[in-house]
């Protein structure tokens, strides 16, 4: 008879093949570059704020009062390059637990200005189990002269934890919401009361309010449906790891749900509606490989047209 | 689900899914390996990654530069255990904490959505721009504070908090000054308002309103 418990830790180390953990280095590490890139000037920006303003929240909270102006901006410029580096696998012993420190400490800087945003808790967490684990393997720099390695229990368990924290994230934003509300929330009036609120706020900062929330606000019935529709997918999270199609089912339903909350209050979650946190439930590999594939056909063929090219060349001359 | 792979000893049994296939018949790690096609990035000129489908072969491959030798099975799933511990243990850690007040960053109870809003009321301080003819704008975020909506109202409300209002003001009309959107505007005012959020947006009510500071928008010529 097996022991649940050994079949769980059998089900947590199951091997998985390098190109899986490697590609959601790939995802990740490419999504915070493309991330921090686009918000660079806003990044940069904090350098300028007023001293006043700084609350450190986390790592931060080794510093008594804000960065000078040269060592932030330092920081933002080398985590971006760092990125880089991570995401192309080189020197990855070295460059991905840096990329992670770096990544772990500019966000939390970031939110230390003003409040926890909620959007860049995965990406930060899932660089730290990236960092920890052999996630450049294969399709790396680091592994370019090496054929892939086989499937591995090295290579599973990173990716079982990513998406294990992926739903623990969703279970801990359900239980916060039946602590402050209990199961009244369910009712729809807090969720109503909050997407107004949300808009008005907008409205009042000088910010444009999601068209949809205003006719929407009449019919709480809807808010209700909404509210049932959130914490189910909140708290039923952990069904995601049961892999298959009840991950995608569940995936799906949870980019909805961001999708909504894009169309309701203006409030984008970068990470999740790019697909990216919902990676780790899936075999990620298949759409780089399927990529790469075009890529290099696209190349070969590249090659093919020159190299036809050359003879009419030389019959010109 | 469970049944694939080995806690002690039973390595690999059965292959995770790989190129479309899935091998439930005995085997290895290394033969699911052995059946694998291209690999990313297969020609590009890159260089990495051309993952012909041969195994390792030449003992690396764990990503670390170390020989496969080195880091067995146990050592793995020591270092997978403990990494794993360590991480869950601190994602769920903020439970114990207040899900409003205890909130942090990457550690968070993610409140968002969770409070309570009585009454959707909205008692917030923001800033304003008014002009002669009776004309009023409010600012938009990214020149009170940066383009984070939530970022204008933490500087706004600290400035009112830490009865800073005046210079803040004097700051805004600066940006508001060299800003065309804001050339009918004469004035910006820092004020607190009272709202009542649904009847504002659905029926147009607006609450009353306070003024913390008020400062003039001084334009250049040379503009």
């Amino acid at each position: 008879m097996t022991r649940p418990d050994l079949a769980l830790l059998r089900w947590w180390f199951r091997p998985a093949p390098a190109e899986r953990l490697a590609a959601l280095r790939i995802l990740v590490g490419g999504f915070a570059f493309l991330y921090l890139i686009t918000r660079l000037p806003m990044l940069l920006g904090y350098a300028d704020f007023p001293a006043r303003d700084f609350v450190p929240l986390g790592v931060t909270r080794l510093l008594g009062h804000p960065l000078g102006s040269g060592a932030h901006t330092a920081i933002t410029i080398a985590t971006v390059g760092l990125a880089v580096l991570f995401t192309l696998g080189v020197w990855y012993r070295v460059s991905a637990p840096l990329f992670a420190v770096a990544l772990l400490w500019l966000l939390t800087y970031r939110n230390s200005w003003s409040m926890p945003f909620h959007t860049e808790n995965l990406l930060a967490l899932h660089a730290i189990v990236l960092a920890m684990a052999p996630a450049a393997a294969a399709w790396s720099w680091d592994a370019r002269r090496r054929a892939a390695p086989p499937a591995a229990e090295a290579y599973g368990w990173p990716l079982r934890l990513m998406a294990a924290i992926t739903c623990l994230t969703y279970v801990l934003a359900g239980i916060a919401k039946l602590r402050v509300g209990g199961l009244g929330w369910a009712e729809g009036e807090f969720l109503r009361d909050q997407v107004a609120v949300d808009n008005l706020r907008k409205v009042l900062l000088g910010s444009d309010p999601s068209p949809l929330a205003t006719p929407l606000l009449e019919h709480a019935w809807l808010f209700e449906a909404m509210a049932i529709t959130t914490l189910a997918l909140e708290l039923g999270a952990p069904v995601a790891m049961i892999g298959g199609r009840v991950a995608l089912g569940w995936a799906a339903m949870a980019w909805g749900f961001h999708v909504g909350i894009v169309a309701l209050m203006a409030i984008v979650f970068p990470y999740p509606l790019a697909g990216v946190a919902y990676a780790p439930l899936f075999a990620a590999e298949r759409p780089l490989r399927w990529l790469g594939r075009r890529l290099a056909n696209l190349r070969l063929r590249g090659a093919g047209s020159e190299a036809s090219a050359q003879p009419e060349r030389r019959h010109e001359r | 689900m469970l049944g694939a792979g080995g806690l002690l000893g039973r390595r690999g049994k059965g292959c995770p899914m790989q190129g479309g296939r899935r091998r439930t018949s005995a085997g290895n790690a290394a033969a699911c390996t052995r059946e694998r096609g291209h690999g990313f990035g297969h020609g590009l000129g890159f260089g990495f990654g051309s993952g012909s489908g041969s195994g390792d072969g030449d003992g690396d491959g764990d990503g670390y530069g170390l020989p496969a030798a080195v880091q067995p099975g146990m050592a793995t799933r020591l270092w997978g255990g403990l990494v794993t511990l360590i991480l869950l243990a601190a994602v769920v850690w903020p439970l114990g904490r207040d899900p409003i007040h205890g909130d942090s960053f990457p550690l968070s109870t993610y409140p968002m959505f969770a409070f309570k809003r009585p009454g959707a009321r909205v008692a917030i301080d923001y800033v304003i721009a008014t002009g002669p003819g009776g004309g009023r704008r409010h600012v938009p975020p990214e020149l009170v504070a940066n383009a984070e909506v939530m970022q204008a109202l933490m500087t706004v409300r600290r400035a009112v908090q830490n009865r800073h209002a005046p210079t803040l003001c004097a700051e805004v009309a600066a940006r508001v000054a060299r800003d065309r959107r804001f050339d009918a505007m004469d004035t910006v005012a820092v004020v607190f308002g009272d709202h009542r959020a649904v009847g504002y947006l659905v029926h147009g009510v607006h609450g009353p309103e306070r003024e913390h500071a008020r400062c003039p928008i001084a334009r250049s010529r040379t503009r």
